[in-house]
């Protein structure tokens, strides 16, 4: 078990007062707290000032802490006397935290200095806890949102061992991504969360926060789809019906004679499932000829003669 | 660690089509009550008012979900709570929209 710094963690003097320590604590835990946190590892650090918090602000645990943890540095290896018994207070008390997945089990070596936090809820058996809830995020294809598919996800739980130890276990899940989610979008999974432990105890919920990968064709905005449909001069000039791959197959659209870049074509209830389904939307892209022969040339040669537009001209494509 | 494999049964999209009773959106976002109602007052979620009974779309458990750990974690008031998903939200739409 390694040694954790909690002055270093709440970035604080040893000698620091406990204003300093309420002052150092609250603003970190608005940078970390994962809600508003865009920082990667937002989860992992608000737990870790959450411990430090626990522990320093308790005269009692701080003096337990400074004594214990004298001589140690951040990140050593370290183990508690011999004879400490761990729980000599109640650390549930005044903890100004739930935490993000609500009670969250705090560390190895938290518990090893204090006892576990955890405890039984009104009317559940003594000695029973129910799991706790916890958040993540899963990332999925535009294709699976739109047909939905089976993803496979794997979570770190902590649970407590029956050696009434804190352990860490990788839970993999198959988890059925319905037909129709969209980004930003939760999922919830009824009992997927952390275990409980002991008579009477309800595993927690797990909730997913649907992402969405980058396609390499398709923008998305809410259901709506977005992408460029590159077209020949003469199609845009003359109008033609083209195919436009769509997240469900490509199906024929009829791009207006007349068209210029940048003129945006719906096709209706084309974009991801709901109610309404989402539309797919296409931006058109004027694109010349990369290896034109003689013959196109001498076309657009005498294009050249005897048109007598000019798109530079005020007023054209304003 | 020891690695299972589970199969992720009863999926449930928070979305506008799903209603929770008040009691059990009550369970599901850990809060009491008291601080649901005070969350609707404060405009943090709406009720679903095709109902009679109190009960609640989906996509506001995980705003209420949000407002209790804003409150429970960081002491902010029920306004500030209101004020930081608010906030939240709009930069959302604009890293979204950028």
């Amino acid at each position: 078990m390694k040694f954790k710094d909690y002055y270093d963690v709440l970035g604080v003097s040893r000698d620091a007062s406990a204003e300093d320590i309420k002052r150092a604590y609250r603003k970190l835990a608005r940078k970390y707290h994962p809600d508003v946190s865009t920082e990667a590892d937002a989860e992992a650090r608000f737990k870790e000032l959450g411990e430090a918090y626990e522990t320093l602000k308790d005269p009692e645990k701080r003096t337990a802490y400074d004594q214990l943890g004298e001589g140690y540095r951040h990140g050593e290896d370290f183990r508690p006397p011999p004879g400490w018994q761990p729980g000599g207070g109640d650390p549930r008390g005044g903890f100004a935290g739930s935490g993000f997945d609500d009670a969250e089990a705090f560390s190895d070596f938290f518990e090893s200095l204090f006892g576990a936090r955890r405890g039984a809820r009104p009317g559940q058996h003594p000695g029973s806890f129910d799991g706790e809830d916890v958040s993540a995020k899963v990332t999925v294809s535009l294709e699976d949102a739109f047909e939905g598919a089976t993803r496979q996800l794997a979570l770190d739980l902590d649970e407590i061992g029956e050696d009434g130890r804190l352990h860490r276990r990788r839970k993999t899940l198959n988890v059925r991504i319905p037909r129709g989610v969209v980004a930003g979008q939760r999922i919830r999974l009824t009992g997927q969360g952390g275990p409980g432990r002991g008579k009477g105890s309800k595993a927690g919920d797990l909730y997913l926060q649907v992402e969405f990968a980058p396609h390499e064709s398709f923008d998305i905005e809410g259901r709506d789809i977005r992408a460029a449909l590159p077209v020949a001069p003469w199609e845009a000039v003359l109008g033609a019906t083209v195919p436009v791959p769509t997240l469900g197959g490509v199906v024929d659209l009829k791009v207006p004679p007349g068209s210029s870049t940048g003129r945006r074509l719906r096709l209706k209830g084309r974009g991801l499932p709901g109610t309404p389904p989402g539309d797919h939307y296409v931006e058109l892209r004027i694109m010349a000829p990369d290896q034109p022969d003689d013959a196109t040339l001498e076309l657009y040669r005498q294009l050249r003669e005897t048109e007598a537009f000019d798109p530079r001209r005020k007023g054209v494509n304003a | 660690m020891n690695p299972s494999n589970e199969s992720g049964g009863d999926v449930l999209v928070l979305d506008r089509t799903i209603t929770f009773t008040l009691e059990e959106f009550c369970r599901a976002c850990g809060a009491r009550r008291s601080l649901v109602l005070e969350m609707v007052e404060h405009g943090i979620i709406e009720l679903d008012d095709h109902r009679a009974e109190p009960s609640f779309h989906g996509e506001a458990l995980v705003r209420a979900q949000v407002a209790t750990r804003l409150i429970n974690d960081l002491g902010v008031n029920m306004q500030g709570a209101a004020l930081a998903i608010d906030l939240l939200r709009q930069l959302g739409r604009l890293e979204s929209s950028s």
